[in-house]
């Protein structure tokens, strides 16, 4: 639930910026790197700055802010890494 | 020894300054304890401590034999209604009280006259107090044990103040509560032991005249 809200609009974000700046499967591997920044970026502007209140929706299910954020750039850099190795 | 909720010698500075010191408060189930204060007290720094998700200077929380260091030791023993409305705006209630309560308890909830004719909009799409009875409705059905509840009456109507102040009392029964408001009057009505948040530290609250005495009130 947390993750839904940063997945899909830095995915959309990030194969735009890829397309816009590269060609061909540069612009692949660009949207690939991009969507490694975009979903902390994401993750700031929505949940830091838009919607901080919700974190106790987390909190009560036992997250922490520490562990929300650990999550975000930790899985952002696997998805991202793998698809670019792959 | 009793077991409950004990939250011993919490201190919190805020700028330098000292907002709670060594302060003591505890809770057992079937108690509801009214938290009371001026602005700036400290009650919901209190209550937000004793959850987990404000660090103190120094705490020491024990529930039910447990000492709670963070968060995640607080998941299943307590939970923290905050002051302003928390649900994800963008799922709607349905999918939140899924994620939020166990199978049994979500059928339950989704089937209430208060829950049902708004399971599939999205909180954001509700009015105030309509996500603030959701909001506590959340908490009271949850398997937590105990429940920090901040400023719970805001902006519901007379008539769901009622609804709640009921529904608290039934969950009582098997549940301690903390309960802070400006509602003082509901809180005392509802509460079986007061306590004044007064100069940083804690005062139990015997008689009603004291909240005049300690300048809570003007006059009862």
């Amino acid at each position: 639930m947390f993750y839904r809200r940063l997945i899909f609009p830095s995915a959309a974000l990030a194969i735009c910026l890829g397309f816009l700046m590269m060609k061909g499967m540069a612009a692949v591997g660009a949207s690939f790197f991009a969507y490694i920044f975009l979903v902390p970026m994401f993750h700031f502007f929505i949940y830091e700055i838009n919607h901080p209140k919700e974190y106790f929706f987390y909190h009560n299910m036992g997250l922490s802010k520490l562990h929300l954020w650990f999550n975000t750039i930790g899985w952002s850099l696997i998805v991202g890494l793998i698809l670019i190795v792959v | 020894m009793k077991e409950g909720l004990h939250a011993d010698s919490i201190s919190k500075y805020y700028k330098q300054q000292l907002v709670l010191s060594d302060v003591f408060l505890s809770c057992q189930k079937g108690e509801v304890i009214g938290l009371l204060g001026r602005n700036g007290s400290g009650k919901s720094t209190m209550l937000k401590i004793i959850f987990g998700c404000l660090k103190a200077e120094y705490k020491f929380v024990r529930v039910e034999g447990k000492q709670l260091k963070s968060l995640y030791d607080a998941a299943d023993l307590i939970q923290y209604l905050p002051q302003d409305h928390f649900l994800p705006g963008h799922v709607n209630i349905s999918g939140i009280i899924k994620t939020f309560c166990t199978k049994e308890q979500a059928i339950v909830l989704l089937q209430h006259e208060f829950v049902h004719p708004h399971a599939h909009k999205k909180s954001s799409q509700l009015s105030g107090g309509e996500r603030r009875v959701i909001e506590i409705l959340l908490m009271l059905c949850s398997e937590a044990e105990y429940l920090l509840m901040d400023e719970p009456f805001n902006g519901l109507a007379p008539m769901h103040i009622e609804v709640i102040k009921a529904l608290i009392r039934q969950h009582s029964k098997h549940k301690g509560m903390i309960i802070t408001d400006h509602d003082y009057r509901n809180v005392m009505d509802l509460s079986t032991r007061l306590v004044l948040m007064h100069d940083g530290g804690t005062r139990m609250i015997k008689e009603h005249r004291e909240l005049v005495d300690f300048g809570y009130i003007s006059r009862l």
